[in-house]
């Protein structure tokens, strides 16, 4: 099963989960395109895992409609969950038994014939990098070990949308840069990806991310998309000589292009941020500009980009504020 | 449909690589139940214990031949120690049965030796301490035989020295009847003098009247006509001497004479009969014979060899109650496991049904069930001699099949209803307790009243043991009813379990 041309991978209209008097998720949408990496972010238990749930056909939405592969995941037949992979956010594999037991069980739980599984096997556990480990019992491997073999497990049957529920939770930075790797290359062979974080920075990895919190969508973006909302328009990281700084400024401040001049306090001498609308197409006039007063010594010129973790704040601050509400609800 | 075969065989390869690889749990399962019965054979000695009895004798007594006859009769079923357990007080003895030193204290009153002189019964005191109402019952018991016995030995005494005054009563008819013999010639001569004289010789010997005596002693109902006979000869006599005396006519005391002898050879004859029987036949003239249509020869002889043939008898139960046991409690801890482990979240998200997942897990536990009974019986036929009759393979392979889906069923609904595993494990103790009492292992169910008998019919194991008992011991087919109600169970079971797992299953 397929979803048909031009039509979205996964829709989520104003879908709302309720468990006894508490909206878990609320009035949540969005369209997921084939072939995209889409994130999920947002802090601990903000309704992430429900709303993959949602999406995966474990929970009936409450109201709204969710739509996966062009059918509702509650009338979903086996044939339609073979095409679901699902990684879920903890260990769920039998630690009795070895990483390869692990996989048969995975692979005969998805109907794999017995033809087609070893070879398929063979290439995860080395996709994964637990070929090695492959005689050993589940619950004598690290987490991160696990981890792997549970993103194996789910990738046993060829599912055409994997759902990733907090993938590189409580693993190290150098394990996490693996994962995504991993999924940028389930995304090249063709592959759906939603993946829910609580990592901020993980969200450049993305091609899409939505930010939610209590329950409700913040907001849909690409991380560009994002930052861009977070600093309210592209910043360009500018120094010069220190003696040269009063020049570069009155020139900058009268050039069209320039929104905006600022100083940051603990910058180094002679840096300023330089807001512009595209960044693009601002630098190499402003270089121009700069470069027309011989006096000036260009020191450094480059676009600005602040951690996911600045923007995320800024994000969050910003929708703090009532008109930010009023404007989020509009 | 294929897929449909991989899926609930994805089961089978992960519960047994998962008990595979818990070597404890398979030693537990095979050895254990084979060593348990190995302990049971070598240590049962096939009969109760023999109870440490004390004794008290009236008090001068304790080295009285009687005394020492009586410890002979009951030292076979007591154990008594006469050095230290012989008393001539109730004190002492007490107080060793309070020190748990003895089981029981017999007290023998000084009237028992003047029992029959006083024509009273005398009671025999038997004192104990016991709580287990099995091993009361079992000293009231062997009160009551051993008493029955004293009794017995009593009376073939008695009965042997009433034999013994049978003969010399013997005697004295054979000499009455000479002198009668005697006097009807003397009366047919007419020699009245000579007469006259063996009438008084007749009296003066006195045997007619030690005849009387002799039988009033015996208390023989049977002769008491002929006791007034001899009342109404002595009679007789005096009037045939006063007849002779007188010169009278004789015709009607030969008449009477001839009667006399005649009742005198009746009463020799009777005599003689009451002689010849038996004492033992006296004291117990009827005995049971008791045929038991059973073929237990398998068993072997459980007089010559009681451990072997218990053995032999407890190992289909045991076999039955393990198997059942194994399988609720195995069953029972693999849903709950699932829901505790989070793959029931991933099991939804997959194709897979919970129809297909207690399939699955059926399929596997009974692929266990066949090889761990398998090297279990093969342990227990080879290495303890236990019967198996290979004509019975398919009755039993079948009834091995139901017994393990019924204990699974049960043990399925208790993982279904249950949220922790070690709720599982109590729940699944619960119902081997139940098992332990109510399924005939070592009470019969007979003993309980109807409705409890139908609940017992309720488990598996119950079935198992009666119908493993058929056909390992006596070659016997098991009845229909019994996979009638094997098949019932199994199937209410997996319905309930299957309904309340798909509503855990369910997408909410």
């Amino acid at each position: 099963m397929q979803a048909h041309a031009g039509q979205s991978l996964i829709q989520l209209q104003q879908v709302t989960k309720r468990f006894g008097d508490r909206d878990v998720v609320r009035d949540v949408s969005w369209n997921i395109q084939p072939g995209e990496i889409f994130g999920i972010v947002g802090p601990s238990g903000c309704g992430k895992t429900t709303t993959v749930r949602l999406m995966t056909g474990v929970y009936i939405p409450t109201s709204g409609s969710v739509s996966v592969l062009g059918k509702d995941p509650a009338t979903f037949n086996a044939h339609d969950r073979e095409q679901l992979g699902y990684m879920p956010q903890l260990f769920v594999l039998y630690p009795n038994l070895n990483v390869l037991e692990n996989m048969r069980f995975a692979a005969s739980m998805y109907g794999v014939s017995l033809t087609k599984r070893r070879k398929r096997i063979d290439e995860l556990l080395d996709f994964v990098e637990l070929d090695q480990a492959r005689k050993t019992l589940a619950g004598n491997i690290s987490g991160g070990m696990q981890r792997r073999l549970q993103l194996a497990a789910a990738l046993v049957h060829e599912p055409e949308l994997l759902f990733v529920d907090e993938p590189t939770a409580g693993i190290d930075p150098v394990l996490r840069g693996r994962f995504w790797d991993q999924f940028k290359e389930l995304k090249a062979m063709g592959k759906s990806l939603v993946v829910t974080t609580q990592y901020v920075n993980e969200v450049a990895y993305c091609d899409r991310v939505a930010v939610m919190r209590d329950g409700q969508l913040l907001l849909v973006d690409t991380p560009d998309g994002l930052r861009r909302r977070a600093l309210g328009s592209d910043v360009l990281n500018i120094r010069v000589d220190a003696e040269d700084l009063r020049n570069a400024v009155r020139i900058l401040s009268r050039h069209q292009l320039v929104l905006g001049i600022e100083r940051p306090h603990n910058a180094p001498l002679g840096s300023m941020m330089v807001y512009v609308d595209d960044a693009s197409t601002a630098l190499p006039e402003l270089i121009a500009a700069l470069n027309s007063d011989p006096t000036i010594d260009t020191r450094q010129v480059g676009e600005y980009n602040p951690p996911f973790d600045d923007i995320f704040i800024t994000l969050m601050e910003r929708l703090e504020t009532p008109a930010s509400k009023e404007h989020s609800n509009a | 449909m294929l897929k449909n075969l991989v899926r609930i065989f994805a089961f089978c390869a992960k519960e047994l690589n998962a008990i595979r690889r818990q070597p404890l749990l398979l030693v537990g399962l095979i050895i254990g139940p084979f060593l348990i019965l190995s302990l049971f054979g070598v240590g049962y000695q096939g009969e109760q214990p023999k109870l440490r009895t004390g004794i008290v004798v009236p008090p001068g007594h304790r080295d009285d031949p009687q005394v020492t006859e009586l410890l002979k009769r009951i030292s076979n079923t007591f154990l008594i120690d006469p050095e230290r357990h012989i008393y001539e007080s109730e004190a002492p003895a007490i107080a060793a049965l309070e020190n748990d030193e003895l089981d029981l204290v017999e007290i023998f009153p000084l009237e028992m030796t003047t029992v029959y002189s006083t024509g009273k019964a005398v009671d025999i005191r038997f004192i104990y301490s016991e709580v287990d109402p099995l091993l009361r019952s079992w000293i009231e018991y062997l009160s009551y035989t051993q008493i029955n016995e004293l009794n017995k030995g009593m009376l073939f005494s008695v009965v042997g020295q009433s034999q013994q005054q049978i003969g010399t009563l013997r005697d004295y008819v054979s000499d009455a009847r000479q002198q009668i013999s005697q006097l009807r010639e003397q009366l047919s001569g007419n020699k009245r003098a000579e007469a006259r004289q063996t009438i008084r010789s007749l009296r003066e010997s006195g045997a007619l009247q030690l005849i009387a005596l002799s039988m009033t002693q015996n208390g023989a109902s049977e002769t008491s006509t002929s006791t007034q006979s001899l009342s109404s000869l002595q009679a007789s006599l005096d009037t045939l001497d006063r007849d002779l005396a007188a010169g009278g006519s004789l015709e009607k005391q030969e008449q009477q004479l001839t009667e006399l002898d005649t009742r005198l050879s009746e009463l020799d004859q009777q005599a003689d009969r009451v002689q010849a029987i038996d004492p033992a036949v006296v004291v117990s003239p009827l005995r049971s014979v008791a045929n038991n249509l059973a073929p237990i020869e398998s068993l072997g002889d459980i007089t010559k060899d009681p451990a072997t043939a218990y053995v032999r008898f407890y190992t289909p139960a045991v076999l039955a109650l393990l198997l059942q046991h194994m399988m609720v409690t195995l069953a029972g801890l693999s849903l709950v496991r699932e829901l505790q482990q989070g793959t029931l979240e991933m099991f939804r998200v997959s194709p897979l049904s919970a129809f297909q997942t207690l399939i699955g897990k059926y399929a596997s536990y009974t692929i266990l069930s066949a090889l761990i009974i398998t090297v279990l019986v093969s342990l227990m036929v080879f290495g303890l001699g236990v019967p198996f009759y290979t004509g019975q393979l398919l009755n039993f392979a079948l009834l091995t099949f139901m017994l393990t889906i019924a204990s699974l069923g049960i043990g399925f609904f208790i993982s279904s209803v249950v949220s922790t595993d070690s709720q599982a494990v109590q729940f699944s103790m619960l119902v081997l307790l139940m098992s332990v009492f109510f399924s005939g292992f070592f009470i019969s169910i007979k003993s309980f009243l109807p409705f409890v008998q139908n609940i017992a019919r309720g488990l598996p194991v119950t079935h198992g043991i009666a119908n493993y008992q058929q056909i390992m011991l006596l070659n016997r087919a098991p009845a229909t009813s019994t996979y009638i109600w094997l098949g019932g169970i199994a199937l209410v079971s997996f319905l309930l379990s299957w309904l309340i797992f798909s509503r855990q299953f369910q997408r909410k």
